[in-house]
């Protein structure tokens, strides 16, 4: 049964009882609305996945990052401080030359302009945007940044082929499936054989991947130190790799059905 | 057989299958149940954040793994950050950057500030919000259009956001709002406060009151502490034109210590 908002609050202000003795009101009396406006936001739920033990432990995320980054939150989206602003607006612009790059623009300066166009509307968005204190300022100024960028890129007729392409696998393997039991883990023992077949079909390093994760029982960190990825790389890899196995399952049993 | 097969593993083979099959099996299930799911933009921060710390987010984060698994656009999204944090470490030449001068107009918003009048010991806050910058931060030629939004779309605004210091006390303030969970057709409106209380201040002045008004809407409700509190649902009708593609009224906040 999934923690209803009550129970949340409840060891939220348990855990912001011993806050306020340990640190005062003060800090305490501004704590509580950002855990409560990230309660509304469903972060709370997110971060605590119906294990009230993790309630605390994200009290105390939200109260470190407040104090750490607090300061910076102030200068930029309450003084307005020209100097820093500057600086995150420069990363930004790189943040969306790179997206549109990578999303199959050119190294023109056209894209660069463009670029810099939509890191001006998201700066614009992070002035006013609301920051959740349960995460590091870099992750969620990129995101913003990236949904300003995948707007441009859906709102220039152009381009929108270059985002579809993209997204055309995964799309198309959602589309795919339409028997929602055919993976159903009581049929575990059927699909074991297939399975390990398929797993024999993916790329070299998806099929790493997966053994690693899956057979080994490895952690993202540990996996990456053994294939010499990033940790992110390797998120990525498990992603697409579950997304073939599918599609391979999927074409097999089309196939014995024909 | 394949040195897969005659391997000795670590996780038992049977659990590893009905590990990757949950996974497998969970690509196609609740889509519709999750498709009323919005607002994940604010959460793939948090996730992101996560996975670059190497936890695996698939046995910390399993619901929101089940989304990325579901939803190509938000698992596209997902990805899409977390390898732009590996691009960051190469070199990428921008011959153009060097000449180019940040551009900051956005900073004069234009927004103005709060009129704050005082009578003896009491003051009151008057915050004014403009069509235009309603429209500018709710974005309503979108609403019409909102079942198309990505799922990564934030679906709160943040309306205003300001702090002012009276009596030597630092109010600090927020008024936000999101579809209603309850009327599709409706906002929820929040105000935070949150208060820094000077050394020769006195106390601040709780209980206060905040009176929202919004075209035909008006609602007042009473605080009494810092925190967040939550105003009457407003129904969209009362602030948009009929296809909700123009906001057609301004917005006054007043904050004001109850006498």
């Amino acid at each position: 049964m999934s923690l209803q908002p009550e129970e949340i609050k409840s060891e939220m202000e348990k855990a912001l009882e011993v806050l306020s003795e340990q640190s005062g009101i003060e800090l305490t009396g501004k704590i509580r609305p950002i855990l409560y406006a990230n309660l509304d936001r469903g972060r709370v739920q997110t971060f605590v996945e119906d294990d009230v033990a993790h309630v605390n432990e994200y009290v105390w995320r939200v109260v470190e990052k407040y104090l750490r980054l607090n300061a910076l939150l102030h200068r930029l989206q309450i003084e307005k401080v020209n100097n820093d602003w500057e600086l995150v607006l420069k990363q930004m612009e790189k943040w969306a030359y790179r997206f549109l790059l990578k999303k199959g623009y050119q190294e023109v300066v056209d894209t660069w302009e463009n670029a810099r166009e939509c890191a001006s509307e998201a700066a614009s968005k992070l002035l006013g945007a609301y920051f959740p204190y349960d995460t590091e300022f870099e992750p969620w100024a990129h995101v913003i940044v990236q949904n300003v960028c995948l707007k441009y890129i859906r709102t220039t007729s152009k381009d929108v082929s270059v985002v579809e392409e993209s997204y055309d696998d995964l799309v198309g393997t959602l589309k795919s499936i339409n028997n929602p039991g055919l993976f159903a883990v009581d049929n575990q023992n059927e699909l074991h054989g297939e399975l390990m077949d398929a797993i024999e079909q993916l790329t070299p390093l998806r099929r790493d991947v997966i053994d690693m994760k899956y057979f080994k029982g490895l952690s993202p960190a540990e996996i990456a130190k053994k294939l010499t990825k990033s940790v992110r790389a390797v998120h990525s890899l498990q992603f697409h790799a579950i997304h073939d196995l599918r599609k391979i399952l999927t074409k097999n049993r089309d196939k014995l059905n024909d | 057989m394949t040195e897969r097969n005659q391997k000795s593993h670590s996780v038992k083979k049977s659990d590893a299958i009905k590990q990757l099959a949950g996974d497998l099996a969970n690509l196609d299930s609740d889509i519709k149940a999750l498709s009323e799911s919005k607002g994940d933009e604010e959460m793939l921060s948090l996730i992101v954040e996560e996975a670059n710390k190497g936890i695996d987010i698939s046995r910390r984060y399993p619901t929101f793994y089940k989304k990325l698994l579901n939803y190509p656009d938000l698992m596209q999204a997902f990805i899409d950050v977390l390898e732009s944090f590996d691009d960051e470490d190469e070199n990428l030449p921008i011959p153009w950057n060097m000449e180019a001068s940040t551009k900051l107009d956005f900073l004069s918003d234009g927004i103005p500030k709060p009129v704050i009048e005082m009578f003896g010991n009491n003051w009151k806050i008057n915050w004014q919000r403009t069509i235009n910058q309603l429209q500018t931060i709710l974005s309503p030629s979108e609403f019409a259009y909102r079942l198309d939004y990505t799922i990564s779309e934030d679906p709160w605004f943040v309306l205003l956001r300001d702090e002012v210091e009276i009596d030597g006390s630092l109010y600090a303030i927020a008024l936000e709002c999101a579809f209603s969970g309850e009327d599709k057709e409706a906002f929820t409106p929040f105000l935070d406060i949150a208060v820094t209380v000077g050394g020769t201040a006195r106390r601040s002045r709780f209980p206060i009151q905040s009176s929202l008004q919004w075209g035909t809407y008006k609602e007042t409700i009473q605080i009494q502490a810092e925190g967040r509190a939550k105003f009457p649902n407003i129904s969209l009708a009362t602030m948009f034109d009929k296809e909700y593609e123009n906001v057609n009224a301004e917005l006054s906040l007043i904050i004001e210590p109850v006498l």
